[in-house]
Parts: structure tokens; C-alpha cells; sequence
């Protein structure tokens, strides 16, 4: 009964604190400027994240050491220096995004500006980090997450063609704008496999001391957590695709898609829509923040955990502090978030092989795995869809950029 | 015992079990007559900047000197050791030797200290 309930409260956490900035921003614009196109990169991505999840929590449960604290271990630190800094700077830069989205959330509700809303989004993180417990944090804002469960309430209501809906999971060359295609594909990728997931999860499975024993729970919520969670992602480009795209909407900022849940909820889409923004950011906001944290503190050994005091890891809890203050810089700039959340999710993708790459080898080694190394399906999947995207990312970027 | 393999780059506990650092560096005594004998692990940041980059090592260690007027890593002599696993044990309590989590208790002190909330929860 116990094991039910952890594999049930997995699973809720894996939907709710699926979607966040970079997911709801790069699929509502693939949905009004592709429709169903751009499907398969959400389909891709969710099956190389549920594998690499599934990975950093069957590497805790066996060894009892967090991926980071291996990677140091196993490669040394003139080696581990590059994918901790790789990592330390895809997490900052998207925790900006997540900060302007919660703040561009708050103003689509309340009115404002980003720059007025994005200080006490900050200090709302910063607080939730600094007086209450890894749980509370983990399973209260997974609940609230499950708000964004309203884009696949309309998904069911405006009743897509399933063929066409299909047909989407397939990846092709699109017909035009072949640029923006690719650069979409790179975006929802990066948004899909985040790395931070990665490193929050196998910290969170030592904070909670995980065994051997939890392995079968752990591949469950992997894989059908995961799925669920792909699925949510999936209904925003369903959505974004039957009511922007009619409208000829192309989604510049996160208010030109305000009105995306309107034809399904009425007047009340608009604060459906915030709140699934702001949930969704907030969340993945606190988990980035405590995932710098774990970084440094696992680099350099220091003492770490969300659920002790801050005066016994003083570092750790000032390593999320000092990160929250330079993450609202560009809210405070008044730098678009859709446009940080593009440019951090393509960063993510090109700095994705540094990161995975030494967990890849780390997984095929018995001296920390045991008997639970990787299978081959797991390697050949997780590598073909990360060569998949840095190609991607490196034809299309450019491209983008020199179009643009 | 394989130093690199073993030794290097591994968590060091203290007997609280508390995560104090990472073996850094490693002192060894070399003497032409006999295999060479590890002293002692040694943790702090102008050890591990060294090992990072020569260049970026010369640097932290000039800021490190300019700012406290020496330099302060930690050595952890093999006497003190209590079992090397995957982690280093020491038979030290971090909170009261003086010489060790000296940062962390500075930062205690001063900074998290003084914020609501940051000595209990």
C-alpha cells in the first residue's frame, strides 16, 4: 500500500510539475505555426527524459550518491569542471525564463508589468526554498501543477481529427519555413530534456534514500509519469494548433496566446491560462534554484539538503539565494521570457551532450551501477535522440538567426 | 590502494558524518629507496583551482593571499583517517575544529544567521 501511494504521488508530481515556460512557450508556438507538425519532438523528447530520469534514480538507489557526486568522482574535476559549468549556466539562464514567466503570468492576472511582478516572484521562491521542506515543496506545487491539466480538458473539448493528430508523431521536412521548423524541434527539445530534471531527481532520490528496493517504483514513475506529463505537453500544441492557428495567431509573447483556452472556458480561460503559467513556472523555478544549489554543493562536497536548516549548510542555501537575485536581472531588463525561454532551450539542447554524455558512461560502469547497468535500448535511445537534436540544433540555429 | 581511482576527488566525511569537502589533493613522501607514502588528503579551493588550470590556480591563489594573507586549504592527515570507502571518513567533528568549515561558519554567522528562519525551521 505504501509502494501504491509513492508510485501514485510520483506520477502526480511527473504531471503537475511537467509543463513550465519553456514547454508551454515553445508548443503553443509550434501549434499555431505547424499545427500538429511539431508533435514528435514533444513524443522524442518525453521518451529520451522518462530513460534518462529512470537512469539518475536507478543510479542513486544502487550507489546512494547523486549523479553529480559520481561524475566528480569517476572523471575528476578538471574534467567534471565543463558539464558543471555547462549545467550552472543552462540552469540560470532558464531559471530567468521561469521567473519571467511566473512574472508574466501575474500580469496577465492582475495587470502590472514584468518588471513590477518579477522581485516578489522571486522572493516567493526564495521563501518557499528557505522555511519549508523538500516534500512540501515536491508534492504542493505537483498538486497545484495539476491545473495544467485544463489545456487537455479543452484538447477533449475541441475534439481534434486523431489521424491528423497522428500524423503529427512522425517526424517530416516541413513544406516551408523550414528554419523556424528546426528551430521549434531544438526549442521543444530543450524544453522536453532539461538536464536540471536529471540532476533534481537523483538529488531528491538521495534526500529521500532511496534502495535497491525502490527501483521498480522508480522506473514506473519514469516511464508512465513521464508519459502523462509528455501527453499535457502535447495538448498545448493540440490546442495552440485548433485555436490560434484559424486566428493566423503567431504567438510572439505569452499575452498573444493569453486568449488560447477562451473558446473552451470562456472568460475564466485567461486566469486558466495564467495560473497554468505561473504554477507551472513558479514550480519549475524552485526546482532549478535548489538544483544550482545541489551543483555547487556536490562539486565541491559541501554539505547539502532541502530539508535542513539553512544555518547547518549556509552555502547551499545561499548558493540559491545569490542565483533567484541574478535570475529577475532580465525580468528587470524587461527582456521578453518567450524570448528567453527560446534562447535557453536551444542553449539547453547544444549543451545537453556535455551533460549526458559522462552520465551515459557512468551507467555502463558495474563499479557503481552493480548489476543494474544499462541495457542497450537505453543506450542507443538516449543517444540517437541527443545526436538528434545538437544536429539540429546546429543546422538550425544559424539559420533562425540569419532569417531573423 | 589506486590514488586517482581511489582516493582523489572523494567526499570526506567527518565522524558526525557530516560532508565537510573533497580530497582536493594528496600529499605524498617520495623517497628513491621506498614506494611513496600518502600524508595526508587535502581539501580547499586553491587546491582544487590548481587542478582545474595551472593559470586559473595562480590566479585564485593570489586572490586567496591578497585577501586573508595565506593560503588555507585543509590537510587531513592519514592519522586522522577512519576508513576510505566511497567517501573519506575522518575522525574530526567539523564544528569544533576551528581550522575546518571556516566559510561555512563565516557565512553562518554573518549572513544566515541574521535571516528570519535561517537557524530553525
Amino acid at each position: 500500500m505504501k509502494g501504491l501511494l509513492k508510485i501514485a504521488l510520483g506520477i502526480l508530481t511527473s504531471v503537475g510539475g511537467y509543463l513550465e515556460a519553456g514547454s508551454i512557450g515553445t508548443a503553443l508556438q509550434a501549434g499555431a505555426a505547424f499545427r500538429f507538425a511539431l508533435l514528435w519532438p514533444i513524443a522524442a523528447g518525453t521518451v529520451c527524459i522518462a530513460f534518462l530520469v529512470e537512469m539518475s534514480g536507478r543510479l542513486a538507489a544502487v550507489s546512494r550518491h547523486t549523479m553529480v557526486d559520481i561524475m566528480r568522482k569517476r572523471f575528476g574535476v578538471s574534467f567534471h569542471i565543463w558539464p558543471f559549468v555547462a549545467q550552472l549556466v543552462v540552469d540560470l539562464f532558464v531559471l530567468a525564463s521561469e521567473i519571467g514567466g511566473a512574472a508574466m503570468a501575474m500580469q496577465l492576472a492582475f495587470g502590472g508589468s514584468i518588471r513590477v511582478w518579477a522581485l516578489p516572484m522571486a522572493v516567493l521562491v526564495w521563501a518557499l526554498l528557505w522555511f519549508t521542506s523538500f516534500a512540501t515543496i515536491e508534492n504542493g506545487v505537483a498538486t497545484l501543477g495539476l491545473v495544467t491539466l485544463c489545456f487537455v480538458v479543452a484538447t477533449v473539448q475541441l475534439g481534434p481529427d486523431p489521424h491528423a493528430v497522428a500524423s503529427g508523431l512522425v517526424p517530416r521536412l516541413p513544406v516551408s519555413n523550414a528554419a523556424q521548423y528546426g528551430y521549434l524541434a531544438v526549442g521543444m527539445l530543450g524544453a522536453t530534456i532539461s538536464p536540471y530534471l536529471v540532476t533534481f531527481y537523483s538529488s531528491g532520490a538521495v534526500e529521500e534514500k532511496w534502495s535497491p528496493k525502490d527501483l521498480v517504483a522508480n522506473r514506473i514513475v519514469a516511464g508512465i509519469g513521464m508519459s502523462f506529463g509528455g501527453m499535457v505537453s502535447m495538448s498545448v500544441v493540440i490546442v495552440s494548433a485548433l485555436v490560434l492557428a484559424p486566428q493566423g495567431i503567431q504567438p510572439e509573447s505569452f499575452k498573444d496566446a493569453a486568449g488560447v483556452l477562451r473558446p473552451v472556458f470562456g472568460a475564466g480561460g485567461l486566469y486558466l491560462f495564467a495560473a497554468s503559467l505561473g504554477v507551472g513556472c513558479l514550480g519549475a523555478a524552485l526546482e532549478l534554484a535548489l538544483d544550482l544549489s545541489y551543483l555547487a554543493a556536490q562539486t565541491f562536497g559541501w554539505e547539502w539538503g532541502e530539508d535542513q536548516e539553512p544555518s547547518h549548510e549556509a552555502r547551499f542555501a545561499l548558493t540559491y539565494t545569490a542565483a533567484l537575485v541574478l535570475a529577475i536581472v532580465p525580468s528587470l531588463l524587461a527582456i521578453d521570457p518567450l524570448k528567453l525561454t527560446m534562447a535557453a532551450m536551444a542553449f539547453t539542447v547544444i549543451a545537453l551532450p556535455i551533460v549526458i554524455g559522462p552520465l551515459m558512461v557512468i551507467m555502463n560502469d558495474p563499479e557503481y551501477l552493480k548489476t543494474h547497468t544499462n541495457g542497450w535500448i537505453t543506450n542507443i535511445a538516449v543517444t540517437a535522440i541527443v545526436v538528434l537534436g545538437v544536429i539540429l540544433a546546429i543546422v538550425s540555429i544559424p539559420l533562425q538567426f540569419a532569417g531573423s | 590502494m589506486d590514488l586517482i581511482r581511489d582516493l582523489l576527488d572523494t567526499r570526506i566525511l567527518d565522524k558526525q558524518g557530516r560532508r565537510i569537502g573533497r580530497v582536493d589533493g594528496v600529499w605524498l613522501r617520495v623517497d628513491a629507496r621506498r614506494p611513496p607514502r600518502v600524508l595526508s588528503a587535502e581539501a580547499g579551493l586553491s587546491t582544487v583551482s590548481h587542478r582545474i588550470h595551472k593559470s586559473f590556480g595562480r590566479l585564485v591563489r593570489a586572490w586567496i593571499v591578497r585577501r586573508s594573507g595565506r593560503l588555507r586549504a585543509v590537510k587531513f592527515p592519514v592519522t586522522v583517517w577512519t576508513k576510505l570507502d566511497k567517501d573519506l571518513h575522518v575522525g574530526l567533528d567539523a564544528e569544533c575544529q576551528g581550522q575546518l568549515l571556516r566559510f561555512e561558519k563565516w557565512l553562518r554567522r554573518n549572513i544566515v544567521n541574521r535571516i528570519p528562519g535561517g537557524g530553525a525551521r
